[in-house]
């Protein structure tokens, strides 16, 4: 009999996992509470600019593309792990997915077999051919499995917990998360408002990172970079647009920094101090922002729009994930693993974990990460 | 093709944590493990100190383990061959010692530097390096208020690795009742617990001074450090016991040899591992060598122990008992032996033996750049080999009507795949586009999109991966050199040159990928 794995979640870190079990013959059940893979860094953009920039998000795609097309991959979208038990196996309990989308929006993303897959209750906004409903997706199922890999990932901070920014409120100030989606459907950068390009934009770092306030006394890690290059990147296809870049300490982005670094310098507005307020006034139709600058004195800048670099907090399930699972959780609400040696252990045998369930990583981090949960588990089913 | 005849010992270059790391393991997978490094007994590295105990652990099960191999004292001086079969001759103790590895790990221990230069000073009894600071700490007892100024690295600026190190420190010192102030362009903190310790630092009294000018030492009777604090933007001078200089994490100095000797590219700082994602986590440009944590740039502790892993992992596949494809061949008539092939293959996979070019299967990655360079199309791989793509040219051109009619080489990697999803997603693509699949854009010969010009296509598009993504490293580059050439010959047969186009685009980029064929189409409508 061949061994099988449940992998929770679908994001980059279950996807790898996923991948690379099922490249050892193992089969895998992914199990994904979502109604489409690849998690938040499928809606990520490509940020080349006359070369690539390192934050392998074309990896998450690619892995994608291989998960979907690989037969010892079971997957189950829109659905949730409601019980484990362990006897000899883990019997789980799967169910559909408490998640629902709003009737009219609807989410683009991939299913089984790559097929596009638009997650939509309203089906009238004629979706291609072969794409799939949110409706029909979803399994009641109970399932055994060897062993279990938990790669249930992040939340990425809510920023409207940041009240003074006014996300939600002012149309034209959007988050990181936002832009990347924007910038990969449209290739530019535009003002929600009212459509038109953006030429001034702001980005402030550190929106839910680095606050004892939020509870969130860590840095993401992922921030710094994400921004600096999407910064670096709108400055490459137009060298008008006007960045400012509002930050508490500006960390180290990929390997080659110091380059990196020197490229983009002169080309963007650096403030070392993040706003206190952002305020959309009407009459001119600009994004305020109130901030002090190195002399201490208030300034206000106005912008076309306004980018929120929020970070990574953890997921929302994991207090329910840890009952299920039987896991303790951090102070921090991460997952932690056994020892700083074992990184992908948890404290139970035969549960893994992988990716950002255990703190903020990148996303070559995640993938490493879930490449040693693979590691282990095979270790752990005598397989090696 | 079986894999056949790999040797199974393992040769682990550097002692310090990561190697150390990686040869554990290794050696739980029962691989014969050679540990070797160029000092005499075996230290973790400095910068990770605070581990030390689970280092002396792992080192002394390690050294009770059957089939583990310490050398100390070692260089090495020769590596010849491929993935399976490494000839390593080493130096140990002086003396000369020959061995075969099947796989080889590049773990070389960081070397760190004080960056006393950097501020113009030199050390003294109060000024001092972090190494020199962590060897005195031991003796200290209560500081009674002593001043201790840390200077972090300004110009190029520090990393977490670093700023974790100096952050312990103040916190002992401050327990010490000591006075620390740590100056900084920025706090590194982008790593696991560090913001939690820099919290930590600052409760405890230690003042974390933000500058964004180079603070100056004055050495008179006391040392005198003046600094803008940028915050409340006021000059600040600190009277300071001590000042404690940053120690600068650099790639050890033997890493340049290593990559003359195996022919490995490094990034711009000297690392083992070039700034390139399809190198993540402890791949090198070679089959068969890995580079793990202080081989390959500026890593946190967790992160060595994920390469460590990783290497384990990446060593059982390389050693599993598996069928090999045979993706290449030479054809020993054709071939006159000219090297360009073995000059121009970005795997090493390539060596000649006895005139006849040798291509080892298991280290060739088939981009096919060898294949498209050969000047006597001695190279074909099995599937993307010339006939099969210029039949596909034929049919494409003989099978469509649409005008323009654009063929499209384009890189598995990256535009074949971007083109799929612009399809998929019904974006904008032109019914005269028809694609080609190549296994990079290396291997797309000059005589593929001349034939199809020939043929009859109106335009050529080359898609390729972004430079510094390519999983060849240089096949983008191969392709560019190669379109500029025949841009240059189709201008002075007098054929617009801008019949042919290229782009680098991302697999998932697929709407800006059907922006850019719009582009190209509108040009040659």
């Amino acid at each position: 009999m061949k061994d099988k794995v449940l992998v929770i979640g679908g994001g980059i870190a279950g996807l790898s996992a996923a991948f690379y079990l099922a490249q050892e013959g193992v089969n895998v059940h992914l199990v994904e509470k979502n109604y489409f893979l690849g998690g938040v860094a499928i809606g990520f953009t490509c940020k080349a600019t006359d070369k690539c920039q390192q934050c392998g998000v074309c990896i998450v795609e690619e892995t994608l593309r291989d998960v979907t097309q690989n037969p010892n991959i079971n997957i189950y979208l829109g659905t949730e792990v409601k019980e484990i038990k362990k006897d000899k196996k883990f019997k789980v309990k799967l169910g559909k997915s408490s998640i629902s989308y709003p009737k009219d929006t609807y989410v683009r993303g991939f299913s089984k077999y790559n097929h596009p897959l638009y997650v939509a209750k309203d089906t009238t906004i004629g979706l291609p051919k072969d794409s799939m409903v949110a409706d029909e997706i979803g399994v009641e199922a109970e399932i055994f499995a060897d062993a279990i890999i938990l790669a249930t990932g992040f939340d990425p901070f809510d920023p409207t917990l940041r009240s003074t920014y006014g996300y939600k409120l002012w149309k034209d100030v959007i988050t990181g998360l936002d832009l990347e989606h924007m910038l990969r459907e449209n290739c530019e950068v535009i003002r929600p408002s009212n459509g038109e390009k953006a030429h001034k934009i702001a980005f402030i770092q550190c929106v839910g990172s680095r606050s004892k306030e939020f509870n969130t006394l860590w840095c993401s890690e992922v921030c710094c970079p994400y921004a600096l290059r999407m910064a670096s990147f709108v400055k490459y296809r137009d060298p008008e647009t006007d960045i400012w870049f509002f930050f508490i300490d500006l960390q180290n982005v990929g390997k080659e920094y110091s380059w990196f670094f020197k490229e983009i310098e002169e080309k963007i507005n650096f403030v070392n101090a993040v706003p206190i307020d952002l305020v959309y006034d009407e009459n001119i139709q600009k994004v305020k922002a109130f901030y002090r600058n190195d002399k201490g004195e208030r300034q206000v800048e106005e912008f076309d729009l306004v980018i929120l670099s929020i970070g990574i907090s953890a997921n929302m399930d994991n207090q329910k994930l840890a009952q299920i699972t039987g896991l303790d959780l951090g102070e921090d609400g991460f997952f932690k693993s056994k020892s700083l040696l074992e990184p992908s252990l948890s404290q139970r045998e035969g549960i893994f974990l992988a990716g950002t369930v255990t703190g903020p990583k990148n996303i070559m981090d995640t993938i490493s990460h879930a490449k040693i949960a693979v590691n282990e588990t095979l270790t752990y089913l005598g397989r090696i | 093709m079986k894999k056949t005849n790999l040797n199974p010992n393992i040769l682990i270059i550097g002692g310090g944590a990561s190697g150390i790391f990686s040869a554990y393991k290794v050696s739980n997978y029962n691989f014969p493990v050679w540990i070797i490094d160029q000092k005499e007994g075996f230290n973790i590295d400095p910068c990770f100190k605070e581990y030390q105990s689970y280092y002396e652990k792992i080192l002394k099960k390690l050294k009770n383990t059957h089939n583990v191999f310490f050398l100390e004292n070692a260089e090495i001086i020769k590596i010849k061959g491929t993935a399976g079969n490494f000839k390593v001759n080493l130096s140990v103790n002086g003396k000369v010692q020959k061995h075969i590895f099947g796989s080889i790990v590049i773990a070389t221990p960081y070397k760190l530097e004080p960056i006393f230069e950097e501020f113009n000073i030199s050390p003294s009894d109060n000024i001092l390096a972090l190494s020199e600071l962590e060897e005195k700490i031991k003796d200290f007892e209560d500081l009674n208020g002593q001043v201790f100024v840390f200077l972090t690295k300004f110009e190029d600026e520090s990393n977490p690795v670093s700023f974790r190190r100096i952050l312990l420190n103040a916190l002992e010192l401050s327990n010490l009742k000591a006075k620390v102030y740590i100056i900084a362009k920025n706090v590194k903190v982008a790593a696991s617990g560090l913001e939690e310790l820099a919290y930590e630092v600052r409760k405890r009294g230690a003042i974390i001074i933000k500058t964004a000018q180079k603070p100056q030492v004055a050495v008179e009777d006391v040392v005198k450090v003046s600094v803008v604090d940028s915050v409340i933007n006021e000059k600040v001078e600190i009277l300071a016991n001590y000042v404690v200089v940053e120690e600068e994490i650099l790639p050890n100095n033997s890493n340049q040899f290593l990559s003359e000797i195996l022919s490995l590219h490094t990034d711009k700082t000297g690392f083992l591992q070039t700034n390139n994602v399809r190198r993540v986590p402890v791949y090198t440009n070679r089959k068969g060598i890995f580079v793990a944590g202080s081989g390959s740039g500026i890593k946190p502790f967790y992160q060595v122990v994920m390469d460590s892993i990783n290497v384990a992992y990446e060593i059982r596949s390389l050693f599993k008992d598996e069928e090999i494809s045979d993706i290449i061949s030479v054809d020993d008539n054709k071939c006159v032996c000219c090297l360009t092939c073995y000059r121009v293959c970005p795997h090493g996979a390539i060596s000649w033996d006895h005139e006849k070019i040798v291509i080892s299967p298991l280290a060739c990655e088939g981009c096919g750049i060898c294949a498209a360079e050969c000047p006597m199309n001695a190279i074909q791989l099995k599937i993307y080999s010339d006939e099969d793509i210029k039949s596909q040219i034929y049919e494409a051109i003989s099978s469509t009507r649409a005008r323009p009619l654009i063929i499209g080489f384009f890189c598995k990697n990256s535009a074949y795949e971007a083109f799929k999803g612009a399809k998929k997603f019904g974006y904008d693509i032109p019914l005269g586009l028809k694609p080609i699949k190549v296994p990079c854009a290396g291997k797309i010969d000059v005589d593929y999109i001349l034939e199809a010009l020939v043929q009859g296509a109106d335009g050529v598009l080359i898609g390729a991966c972004h430079n510094g993504n390519c999983k060849s490293e240089k096949g983008n580059i191969f392709a560019s050199y190669r379109i500029e050439e025949i841009k240059k010959f189709l201008s002075s047969i007098g054929i617009n040159p801008d019949k042919v186009y290229m782009i680098n685009v991302a697999s998932n980029m697929s709407k800006e990928f059907s922006l850019k064929v719009k582009e190209l189409k509108e040009k040659l409508l």
